[in-house]
């Protein structure tokens, strides 16, 4: 058999399963459960099969051994103890590295002859039988196994993704291809050509629709892996967490899951290390020993809360404002920070309270990576802390990165696409609104006043006199200002595409975009400008 | 729409001992003719629309679109110490780049000619030009041409990119 062309497969397929047996296994530590043991069965019997057929000889003889150990606790002729459950642990963790050995650029065999050993002795070992049991599981195990397979073939199909995102691509050049014809219908007149045009646009966004839709994924794809570090780095740092995970069915395009995992794990870190306190220290604080650490999705109409809220002692200010001071980040005289400010401050990169650096975070590189990461995304960040209590940071997504609504505007004679995400309102400036405070250029709207931005200034074009334009008022966490255009083209749905900056230039932009006519628009980020 | 100019088929002219050859092609910068391997360009394709990009330095001419991607477009001229290359009249080179595409702008495409290995000499670097971008020189028609490297050029400007 050509393993090279199943390897890909192969590794996908493992992925999933290993995912099963971390999830079975976190069950099955909380307590007796014939349905976690069950499904840990399952899924070491498919990948000892998987692997034999690839003819990866160490997966499937560790899958084999595992597969000895986890018959006699299905069939109840062993109980499951911490010792079992270590083994269990260790077993998965190899199989894992033996799975990435065997599919790498240069296939190797792990070597687990003592982890086989261990085992072979756990499994081995003398325990009382009960025959009810074993009857009990053999049967919900065979029910479950009789399901799966027809449902699984009858409605769901394997794509390779790299197809969804050519799809996805050519989905963009159709829409900014619609738009192109629209203008010109709309400039011919021709009432017939106008309700063609007008069908076929309804055509295109309902094919859109349902292409999006085709690319979205559950966040328990990326959620899933949680569990299992969560509970390992609990127990390196010899705290005691719960871990709860709430909206796990909550959908968010692909490219945009693929992008937010690594920003999580760094999320839950931080609160593992530095915001959850020892057992101990959570008796003296009059808090129960178990701790709480809870990670939420929620849709906000068209974006995502991704929200990781810990029950920890919070971020202590007292320790935050000498280091900001220290660093010459706020003035010598500040006292207490409002959370954007505090924000700011945790997110600049090196910034960092921790006392000492351990493995899992203190680096001060854990907040400004997320920070970043959030902000290429499109996305904003918010922390709520209350000292003693805990902390709740919220990371505010768009459902996907390939297609964003934008207001498309025009400075002389060049156009930016500037994301709704960030725009709460528009209107037109007039003179009386335009002011001076402390030497500060504001715009002055109903009793508000925000701080004035005029695009042409910063894309480098000449100043003029500011008699009108059109101000968008951006807003960033709670941050705003108000961006000064000349006009107002449109808005529309844009499709985001990067491209090459020049080396070391500094970067208005997050992307750039092709307009109806064929040129191509920059798109502004908001979070450079405020 | 964009043009492209096809390359023509390699000639076969079988004269003499056989000394192995490089395809170059000559372009035409603020009155001076440069040389690149031809295999290094994907696409030449005339002067595109043009979106300014603002904070880049002059080095860079902007953004175009070929064909629904957006390619970063370098001033051919400013690079190698002329002056600006002509952006309504002129051409744009494009070269693979970390499996993406950026456009060189030049003023116009000469000719392409096939060089024996042994013609190749070694060139002084002109101070007008970064180090590393010229790799040699050949003679071309009886004039001194400076060869480029157009991989080394695009990184001068754009770095590794994205």
């Amino acid at each position: 058999m050509d393993t090279g062309r199943y390897a890909k497969l192969f590794l996908t397929e493992s992925r999933e399963y290993l995912l099963e047996m971390n999830n079975a296994l976190l069950e099955l530590e909380r307590g007796p459960s014939d349905t976690a043991i069950a499904r840990l069965f399952r899924a070491v019997h498919t990948m000892k099969g998987m692997g034999g057929a690839m003819g990866y000889a160490t997966v499937s003889e560790l899958s084999h051994e595992l597969e000895t150990l986890l018959d006699r606790l299905r069939t109840a002729s062993l109980f499951v103890t911490p010792a079992i459950m270590d083994t269990l642990f260790a077993g998965v963790d190899a199989l894992e590295q033996a799975v990435d050995l065997a599919t790498g650029p240069a296939p190797t065999e792990l070597d687990v002859t003592d982890l086989i050993g261990r085992i072979r002795s756990a499994a081995s070992e003398e325990s009382p039988q009960t025959f009810t049991s074993e009857f009990a599981i053999m049967a919900v195990a065979k029910e479950e196994e009789t399901k799966q397979p027809v449902a699984k073939t009858a409605r769901h199909i394997r794509i390779d993704a790299r197809r969804l995102d050519a799809l996805m691509n050519l989905m963009g050049e159709l829409v900014i291809a619609r738009d192109r014809i629209a203008q010109i219908a709309e400039r011919v007149g021709d009432e017939a050509l106008l309700e063609a045009t007008l069908r076929a646009s309804q055509i295109v966004a309902s094919l859109q629709n349902e292409i999006m839709t085709s690319r979205m994924v559950p966040v328990w794809q990326v959620f899933d892996r949680f569990p299992r570090v969560v509970r390992d780095t609990a127990r390196a740092l010899g705290k005691e967490v719960e871990f709860k995970i709430e909206g796990k069915e909550i959908e968010l395009d692909r490219s945009m899951l693929d992008e937010m995992g690594e920003p999580v794990l760094h999320l839950l870190r931080n609160s593992l290390d530095h915001g959850i306190e020892s057992p101990a220290e959570r008796k003296k604080a009059g808090k129960a020993p178990l701790a709480t650490l809870t990670l939420t999705a929620e849709r906000d109409r068209a974006t995502v809360l991704i929200r990781v809220t810990d029950d920890g002692r919070g971020i202590d200010q007292s320790k935050v404002i000498p280091r900001a001071k220290k660093l010459g980040i706020i003035a010598a005289g500040t006292t207490k920070l409002s959370e954007d400010e505090l924000v700011r401050i945790i997110s600049r990169p090196g910034f960092s309270t921790a006392d000492k650096v351990t493995d899992i975070s203190g680096r001060g590189v854990g907040f400004d990576i997320v920070a970043n990461k959030v902000r290429a995304l499109g996305g904003s960040l918010e922390v709520h802390t209350d000292a003693g209590l805990g902390t709740s940071v919220s990371m505010r997504l768009p459902l996907t990165l390939a297609i964003t609504r934008a207001l498309i505007a025009r400075v002389e004679k060049e156009v930016y696409a500037i994301p709704l995400t960030h725009v709460l309102e528009t209107f037109a400036l007039s003179q009386p609104m335009l002011q001076e405070i402390k030497g500060i250029e504001v715009v002055a709207i109903r009793d508000d006043v925000f701080p004035a931005i005029w695009l042409r200034d910063r894309v480098g074009l000449p100043a003029a006199d500011k008699t009108g334009g059109q101000v968008v008022l951006v807003e960033l966490a709670d941050r705003r200002a108000a961006l000064i255009v000349d006009e107002f083209v449109g808005q529309q749905e844009i499709v985001v595409k990067q491209f090459d900056g020049a080396n070391g230039s500094r970067t208005l932009f997050s992307g750039a975009t092709i307009l109806g006519d064929g040129a191509p628009a920059l798109i502004v980020d908001a979070s450079t400008l405020l | 729409m964009s043009e492209s100019a096809t390359v023509p088929p390699e000639e076969v002219v079988e004269e003499g001992p056989r000394v192995p050859t490089r395809r170059l092609l000559a372009f035409e910068v603020g009155g001076s003719v440069f040389a690149c391997e031809m295999d290094s360009f994907r696409e030449i394709v005339t002067s595109q629309r043009t979106t300014r990009l603002p904070g880049a330095p002059n080095t860079v001419c902007g953004l175009i679109n070929l064909r629904g991607t957006i390619v970063t477009v370098i001033d051919g001229g400013i690079v190698l110490g002329k002056p600006p290359c002509a952006r309504a009249t002129g051409l744009v080179l494009l070269v693979d780049y970390f499996e993406r595409l950026v456009g060189i702008g030049v003023d116009d495409v000469r000719d392409i000619h096939d060089i024996p290995i042994d013609q190749f000499m070694t060139a002084d670097n002109p101070e007008s030009i970064a180090v590393g971008i010229v790799t040699g020189g050949v003679e071309i028609e009886w004039k001194r041409v400076l060869v480029l490297d157009s991989k080394t050029l695009v990184q001068k400007v754009i770095g590794q990119g994205r």
